[in-house]
Formats: C-alpha cells, sequence, structure tokens
C-alpha cells in the first residue's frame, strides 16, 4: 500500500500570497493515500528538506509529492533529500503551484482551487511511479569533428591534447578553411598565414589526430558516448605519402582552370594541383571533373612524370565507419553570393568584387603576390569603395548582421592605404559596430592615422561607365546625394553557414536563418539539443577568429568532460516498447529526434542512453506498443481525473 | 476575352498615342476592352502615411466606378491600366483598402456617395497583360513585321517596380520588356539606368534636376549603343524627349527617340492604323536602315 506525503512550500509570499497553503494541505489530506501533509515557508531550504526527510523516516513514506515551484528548479534537491532517506529518487514528484498558479493567477480562490486539483494530480501519477535506476553506458573515447577551419582545427587540437583520438573530417582537399584564404587579421594585422600554418602543422604530426580530406560525413547513428559515423571519402588520385610536392606533374598537366575555390575565380590553376604551398595535407591533389585523366580518356602526362609513383588515376571513393563518443560541428560558411545584389550589379561589373576577393586580391600569397591590382584590366586602383552590410540587414536578403563586416573592411582600407598611398579609400557604412576588445581603437586608427573616409550611408547604385564604376550613395550625415566615381567596389558580402546537409545528418535544429540552433543561448551557447553533439564557429553563428577559437575550446572542453568519464549516466525516464504489439512499421524510427530508436529484426528497439523521454514515439505509435516509463497512459488518466474532478470552490472569505 | 480600362488623363491626352497603339494590339490580341464609366484622375500620387487617407479617395471612387462598370457590362475582374503611374497609384490604393480595415473605413465615410469598394478587382498593367494573360509565345505568332535587330533600350522607370507589394517585376532586374522586344525581333540593350527614376513630377518645381537625370539616363542607352528607348509611362516620355532637347549640348547632338512599348509592338503586328504616321515613317526609317 503506497503511502504520501506531501509538502506544500509557501515559497515566501510568492506562493502563499495567493495561495491559500493551509487549505491546500487540508485538501490533499483528503486523498486517500496520503498519509501525511504540511506545509512550510521554504521547502527548499535545509529545514524543509530535512522537513521531509524526518517524514519520510516517522510515517514509513514510500511517495513524496512537494508543491512548490518548477521542478526544473528544485526537483533534484528534493529527490536528493528523499534518496538520503532511503526512498527512490524516481518515487518524488512536484506539482508546480508557483510559476503555473500563483504567479500567474490573481483571484486567491481560483488559485487556491487549482493547487488543490494540481496536487491532487501529481499524487495521482506518484503512487503509479515505478521505482527506477539511472541508466548507464560506455563511452568510446575517440571525437569527430565536422570541418577543418581554425574552428575544427582548434577544437582538434584540445580534444588530442588531452590525451583522446580525434577524427577531423573535412570536405576539401585541404585544412585550413577561410582563415587561409585571409591576408591580414584585425585588429592586430597579424598575417592569417603565419598564425594559422603552424596550428595546421601541428594537427598533421599531431599522433592522436587522423585527418580524412576530401571527406564528407553522410550517415550518424547512435548517440553520446557511441555514434556510429559513416564518413565518405572522395578519391584523391595522389598518394599523400608518396608525393613530395615536386610540382612536375603541374608543369606538364594540360588542362588550365579557373580557380574557383582558393583564390575565388582571380587566376586559373591546373586540373592536378595544390591549394596552396602550406597545405595539408602537403600533396596534389586532381579536381576530377577537369582531369582528362580520369574517367573514359586518359591523358596520363601527371602519372609519366611522377618519380614517386604517387599518382592513381584509378583511385575510387571510400567509405570509412568509425565510432566516436563525441562530435563537434564547425562547418563555416560561405560569403552570401554578390549575384542575388541587383543594385550592385548582380556580379556582371568586374571590379565590383566581394570581400574575400579582396583578400585574395592583397595577400603575399594571392594571385597577384601581394600587389593590389584590380581584376579587369590589371591597373592599380587609384581610387576604392568599401560598402559595408552587403546583403546582411537587409530584409530582402539576410535580416542579422554578420558582425565580422565592420571591422574586416577598416582592415581592408587600412590595408589598401598601405599598398596605395596616394589612393583614396571610401567606406560606406550604416553605423560602425565594433565591439569587441581593442577593435573601436582599430577603427580610429583606421580613420584617422590612414586618412580612410568614412561615410555614413547607403549606397543605393553602381553602374558602369567606361573604365569607372559610378557609385550613386546618399550621404545621412549632410543628407545630399553622392556621385563618387571610382576604379573599384569591394562589397563586404554578409556571411551564410554552411549546415544545411549536416543538420539533416545529425539531425540536429537549425533557426530561422540557417545557422544551427544551440540548447540555450546563453547557459548551453556551444551544446546542440542532442546529447554530445557540439558548434563551434560561424556554424553556430556569425563571429570572427578570436570567438570562433574560443568557442572551439569551449566546445571541446565539453567534448572531453564526455569523453573522459567510464560511463554515461542518464535519466531512466525512456521510453519502453512492447515487442508483442509492435509490427515494425518504423515511424518511432523517423520521428525520433535523438536517433534513440533502432529497428531491429524483434521490432522496435530504444536505445535508453539517448532517449531523452520526449514521448514523441509514443503518441505517434499506431498500435500503442510504446509507453514512456512512469507516464504510462494509466497514470496520465488518472491525473487527468484528477484535474478535471469535482471540487467546491471555497466561498469568498 | 472582355476585360475593363482606365485610361487615366495623361493618356487621354499627350499620351493618346500610346492608348491607340495600346488598345489596338490587345483588340488583335482577342481582348475586348470595356472602358470605366464616369472614371476620374487616379490623383498622380501616392502617399504613404496611412493616417492621411484623402489622395487615396479619388483612386478608389475610379476602382468603385470600375467595379460598377464590371456588373454593367459583365466584364471580367481585370482592370487595364497603361500609364506606370496610374498603375502604380490605383493598386496602392487598393493594397491599401484591402489591408487596412481602419483606412477602409474612413474611406467609406469620405465616400459616402457611392456604393461601398468590395476590392474584387484584379489591377494589371499592360506589359502584365501582354506577360500573364497573353504569353510571349503568342506575342512571336502574332508579328508580321520583325523589328530587324533593332537596338532597344527599355526604359522602366521607378513606378512600375516599386515598392515590392505593386511591382510588375523584379525591381533590380526586370526583364519583362526585353522578353517582348526579343519576340518582336529587336535586340534589347542591357544597360545600368533603365530602372532608374526619370525624375518624375519634379519637372515642375525643379526642372533642372530633371534635365541632369534624364541627360544620364540618354547616355548611358547611347553608350550601350541604343537607337531608340522605349517605356510605359507619359511622364517619362515627357521628360526623356524635353531633357535631351534641353541637355542637347551635353548629349552632342545624339538624339534618342523616345516611343512606346505599344508602338513598337503595334508595328511588329502590323497595325498601322493605330500608329501616328511620323511614327510609322520613323520606325520603318530605323529599320530600313539596319538593312
Amino acid at each position: 500500500m503506497e503511502r504520501v506525503g506531501v509538502f506544500v512550500c509557501h515559497c515566501g509570499r510568492n506562493i502563499a500570497g495567493v495561495v491559500d497553503v493551509k487549505k491546500v494541505v487540508e485538501e490533499a489530506k483528503k486523498h486517500p493515500f496520503v498519509f501525511h501533509a504540511e506545509d512550510y515557508k521554504y521547502m527548499c531550504s535545509a529545514v524543509g528538506q530535512n522537513l521531509i526527510q524526518e517524514a519520510i523516516k516517522k510515517y514509513g513514506l514510500t511517495s513524496i509529492v512537494v508543491a512548490a515551484c518548477s521542478p526544473r528548479m528544485h526537483l533534484e534537491t528534493f529527490r536528493t533529500a528523499a534518496m538520503s532517506a532511503g526512498l527512490n529518487p524516481y518515487k518524488v514528484e512536484m506539482a508546480n503551484i508557483r510559476e503555473q498558479n500563483s504567479w500567474v493567477h490573481e483571484d486567491p480562490h481560483v488559485a487556491t482551487e487549482k493547487a488543490i486539483r494540481l496536487v491532487w494530480s501529481t499524487i495521482n501519477k506518484v503512487i503509479g511511479n515505478q521505482p527506477l535506476k539511472k541508466v548507464r553506458s560506455n563511452v568510446v573515447k575517440r571525437c569527430l569533428v565536422i570541418g577543418g577551419g581554425i574552428a575544427g582545427i582548434q577544437a582538434a587540437l584540445d580534444v588530442a591534447n588531452s590525451g583522446f583520438e580525434v577524427i577531423l573530417v573535412e570536405k576539401s582537399p585541404t585544412i585550413g578553411g577561410r582563415m587561409a584564404q585571409l591576408s591580414e587579421t584585425f585588429p592586430t594585422l597579424d598575417c592569417a598565414q603565419c598564425i594559422l600554418t603552424p596550428k595546421m602543422a601541428e594537427v598533421a604530426r599531431h599522433p592522436n589526430i587522423k585527418i580524412y580530406t576530401l571527406s564528407e560525413v553522410i550517415e550518424v547513428n547512435g548517440s553520446v558516448g557511441k555514434f556510429k559515423v559513416k564518413i565518405r571519402k572522395k578519391p584523391r588520385y595522389v598518394d599523400i605519402e608518396a608525393c613530395n610536392m615536386c610540382s612536375e606533374c603541374e608543369k606538364v598537366c594540360p588542362q588550365v582552370v579557373l580557380d574557383k575555390d582558393f583564390n575565388r575565380s582571380l587566376t586559373i590553376r591546373k586540373a592536378i594541383y595544390i591549394p596552396f604551398p602550406q597545405a595539408v595535407p602537403p600533396a596534389y591533389v586532381i579536381d576530377a571533373e577537369n582531369c582528362y585523366g580520369v574517367g573514359t580518356t586518359r591523358c596520363s602526362e601527371c602519372v609519366k612524370v611522377c618519380e614517386q609513383n604517387a599518382i592513381n588515376l584509378f583511385d575510387t571513393e571510400e567509405i570509412i565507419e568509425v565510432e566516436v563518443g563525441a562530435i563537434i560541428v564547425a562547418t563555416g560558411y560561405d560569403l552570401y553570393p554578390k549575384e542575388k545584389i541587383g543594385e550592385y550589379g548582380y556580379g556582371r561589373y568586374e571590379d565590383v568584387i566581394d570581400s574575400l576577393q579582396f583578400e585574395r586580391l592583397i595577400a603575399s600569397t594571392g594571385p597577384t603576390g601581394g600587389e593590389l591590382r584590380r581584376p579587369s584590366d590589371g591597373k592599380v586602383p587609384k581610387r576604392v569603395a568599401f560598402i559595408q552590410c552587403v546583403g546582411s540587414r537587409d530584409l530582402q536578403h539576410l535580416p542579422y548582421c554578420s558582425r565580422i563586416c565592420c571591422m574586416y573592411t577598416a582592415k581592408h582600407a587600412f590595408l589598401y592605404k598601405h599598398l596605395v598611398p596616394d589612393g583614396e579609400a571610401y567606406v560606406f557604412y550604416i553605423d560602425i559596430r565594433a565591439g569587441g576588445k581593442r577593435y573601436e581603437e582599430f577603427i580610429m586608427r583606421v580613420q584617422t592615422e590612414s586618412k580612410v573616409r568614412y561615410i555614413r550611408g547607403r549606397v543605393s547604385k553602381i553602374v558602369q561607365k567606361g573604365d569607372k564604376l559610378i557609385v550613386h550613395a546618399v550621404d545621412t550625415i549632410t543628407g545630399k546625394p553622392i556621385t563618387l566615381p571610382v576604379d573599384m567596389v569591394v562589397l563586404a558580402m554578409g556571411i551564410v553557414p554552411n549546415t544545411k546537409e549536416i543538420a539533416e545528418i545529425l539531425r540536429i535544429p537549425i533557426d530561422e536563418n540557417g545557422f544551427l540552433q544551440e540548447l540555450h543561448p546563453k547557459l548551453a551557447p556551444v551544446e546542440s539539443p542532442i546529447k554530445g553533439i557540439f558548434l563551434a564557429g560561424v556554424a553556430q553563428g556569425p563571429k570572427d577568429i578570436q570567438d570562433s577559437v574560443a568557442q572551439a575550446s569551449a566546445a571541446a572542453s565539453k567534448a572531453i568532460e564526455i569523453l573522459s568519464k567510464d560511463y554515461i549516466e542518464k535519466e531512466p525516464l525512456v521510453a519502453r516498447v512492447n515487442k508483442e504489439l509492435c509490427s515494425k512499421c518504423g515511424v518511432c524510427t523517423q520521428l525520433c529526434p535523438y536517433n534513440a530508436v533502432e529497428m531491429t529484426p524483434e521490432g522496435a528497439k530504444v536505445i535508453e542512453v539517448a532517449c531523452e523521454g520526449c514521448g514523441t514515439c509514443v503518441a505517434a505509435c499506431p498500435s500503442g506498443a510504446l509507453s514512456l516509463a512512469n507516464y504510462e497512459p494509466k497514470q496520465i488518466f488518472l491525473m487527468v481525473d484528477a484535474l478535471l474532478m469535482k471540487i467546491p470552490i471555497p466561498e469568498k472569505s | 476575352m472582355r476585360i475593363l480600362y482606365y485610361p487615366g488623363c495623361t493618356v487621354k491626352a499627350t499620351a493618346i498615342r500610346d492608348e491607340k497603339a495600346s488598345l489596338a494590339v490587345l483588340e488583335a490580341l482577342g481582348f475586348k476592352i470595356v472602358e470605366v464609366e464616369d472614371w476620374v484622375c487616379c490623383g498622380a500620387v501616392y502617399n504613404l502615411p496611412r493616417d492621411t487617407v484623402i489622395q487615396a479617395v479619388a483612386p478608389i471612387r475610379t476602382l468603385i466606378r470600375a467595379e460598377s462598370t464590371m456588373r454593367k457590362h459583365k466584364t471580367s475582374e481585370i482592370l487595364l491600366t497603361l500609364c506606370s503611374m496610374c498603375n502604380h497609384v490605383l493598386k496602392m490604393a487598393d493594397n491599401m483598402y484591402r489591408s487596412d480595415p481602419d483606412v477602409a473605413y474612413k474611406l467609406d465615410v469620405y465616400l459616402s456617395d457611392e456604393p461601398n469598394y468590395e476590392g474584387k478587382l484584379k489591377i494589371m498593367h499592360f506589359l502584365e497583360i501582354l506577360r500573364d494573360l497573353v504569353g510571349y509565345d503568342k506575342i512571336k505568332e502574332k508579328v508580321r513585321r520583325s523589328l530587324g535587330g533593332l537596338k532597344v533600350a527599355s526604359f522602366y522607370g521607378c513606378l512600375l517596380l516599386r515598392p515590392r507589394e505593386v511591382a510588375i517585376d523584379d525591381s533590380e532586374d526586370p526583364i519583362v520588356i526585353e522578353e517582348i522586344m526579343i519576340q518582336l525581333g529587336a535586340d534589347p540593350v542591357d544597360y545600368p539606368y533603365r530602372n532608374e527614376c526619370c525624375g518624375s513630377y519634379n519637372v515642375v518645381r525643379t526642372p533642372e534636376y530633371v534635365w541632369d537625370r534624364t541627360k544620364d539616363i540618354v547616355e548611358s542607352a547611347n553608350d550601350y549603343g541604343a537607337e531608340i528607348i522605349v517605356t510605359t509611362c507619359p511622364l517619362c516620355a515627357y521628360n526623356l524627349e524635353e531633357g535631351q532637347k534641353r541637355r542637347k549640348k551635353e548629349l552632342k547632338g545624339r538624339e534618342i527617340p523616345i516611343l512606346y512599348v505599344s508602338e513598337l509592338v503595334a508595328y511588329a503586328f502590323g497595325l498601322d492604323d493605330a500608329l501616328e504616321p511620323e511614327v510609322k515613317v520613323l520606325i520603318d526609317r530605323m529599320v530600313r536602315d539596319r538593312g
């Protein structure tokens, strides 16, 4: 026979100011299973907890209901307290009579009646609760990092340095990401390659890191502690170990193509190429789409000259399967395409370039060797307009602020003035967002020391006239329209995340702008809603290198927290399958947001460590084979009965 | 198909050429045109603030009368407009009436001498009818006389393309006039000023400003090799024509004829009666000169 104890909290005046707590105690005592009920000012205090523990011992209580705040606040407190008095923690439930009652109702009579119903309903639930034990499972001590940009590199290094194995998956032929394309970095103006390549080299030689380039994650199953991952590794056609980067193959390759990726169509490369000299892994790669040798016709010029015999034109795709305990997603960003901006020429004018193209044009590793030449005729541009917020903060394009453009545009203008001291630089801006350590000072330096002209106003249109571009704008400080002939225009394009495919594969949510959704914007910013999957870099939201690195380290430490455990323990409030009723239709496996239901020949199987107890599968199961522990239908009907029962509303006093 | 037609003041006066050609083209394509009875001026300006609705009284009055005409003559709900400004004002007023009950109530009070506006009309510009109801293929079928690769610069102006709620095409990259010109055998010129504002009614108070703008537009069309500029807006047509005379020196005497889109369509369809004789001669000469 169940012996239930009910404890009603005043929460100072929070509850007692509206709810007649004495009346609630009185009514609770009328429940046939209740052996003891009392109220106290603060149940969560040490005295209050003590009260509960004493009562358990004194009355031999088998279940506890605490009518107080939200279970999110103090359920753990009361469960722990009950446990030390010898009760199973899952025999403790809370009735929320604060957030869902006293805080939202003004009429004390109604609030008191609702409190009584909530308490009765919770009593009806707790008597059906099973004493459960936490679920345990082992942890695979290996971490998957998706994306080899600066965020992925940092996360991989941090996890690897803690002694765990890391699989780093990168879809392009080299790690390095966007940062490798940059010239200098704000606000300190370190050369991007100079600070990035040591980290790339560290990744390359780290015994705990395995890099898969030209690879994509195609399937992920399982859950925290043990994810089963499938990786598709596309053929490189060049043996990474054998290639000694002698470049003979590149010299003889007859196929010349536009370098669309690394140099953003500003120059050409061969079909066998290396993205940039410090690429990791340090090996050539064949661009199969453009090579004459793979496929039907075989030119094989490169094979003939390769003394290392490193080239294999018959290389094939590989599917690699690994198990990992945690996953870090750092898939980075692309620029919003300038071809979508009609007023700036839809990409029709050669000398209207995007910000990454400008980075390549001024980078010492770039197509012009760091000399600034405009793309159309190779002349040095004597007057350049930089336009901020292109695509960003624009309801027709991206509603959000891309956060990095104010700073990189200042850097662009600064570097331009260094390369072309007699040139004029104009920056068109809405406002300057320089919220970061030494950021505002950098903007000041650019405006004063470099004499870059900042004009507050939007550019309405760019038109081409002869070899000049005419910028039509408005100066919103003077209120005057401006017509400015320039030699080149740099568009500070907004940034868009590369998340669509990976979010589908990992079944993690994305927000309205495509960025990966964090568990909590303030208190869990690197965790995805799925346990064991963490977020880093721009994939989660626009951020600069500094913030990406910080977030990557945070994500790594979260992953290490899991990997360093011997086992994972979690709430046992999970779905259960009645195998006799299961028809193996598979609805549950498709709907489960946590990948926690598997289909086996015997029927659906719930992976208890992965199940979050959301109940989606239970509600969807057409044959009623699924149920949720401690939320059995019988319990729920009893709860509803209590909520709908006839309790006379006490007369107004 | 019987469609309603709202001419507007300018089309009945300085832009009568446009009316003649447009109606002839649509009739040749099988439309039966029913002019709205007792129509009034559209007001020529649309006011953006929502707290003064007086500017919307005239266009809504016209729309109410269009609805009466529709019932009386059993036409479809399509209301044809030719002038860019009329098209803009009628659509904006219609939008405002349908989307804001407070505004609709105020207008009903102002217009208590008329039946209430029911909001059943579909206002369509001449170009929209050609594109959406006729289709480019059918236009091509009707061509009797190709324009022989004539270099045509389309001038949209601003009101056909802005704001987005009433725009007939993409405001930054419109293609409808170019598409029609291709069907007629012309060679459209892609120049950057085709969707700029001509200066519009500033011609009344600050004409110099307008001549500056039209000079830029004509110069740009010239630079890209245009032989002729076409538009659908009577005010654009006036400003572009007059602007060239006023800025003759700066333009170095290179004058580009300004015609209505409808006139080139009528010419290509062989509807000579719908064209002013001098327009017919002008196009004849230009097409012939190209060989």
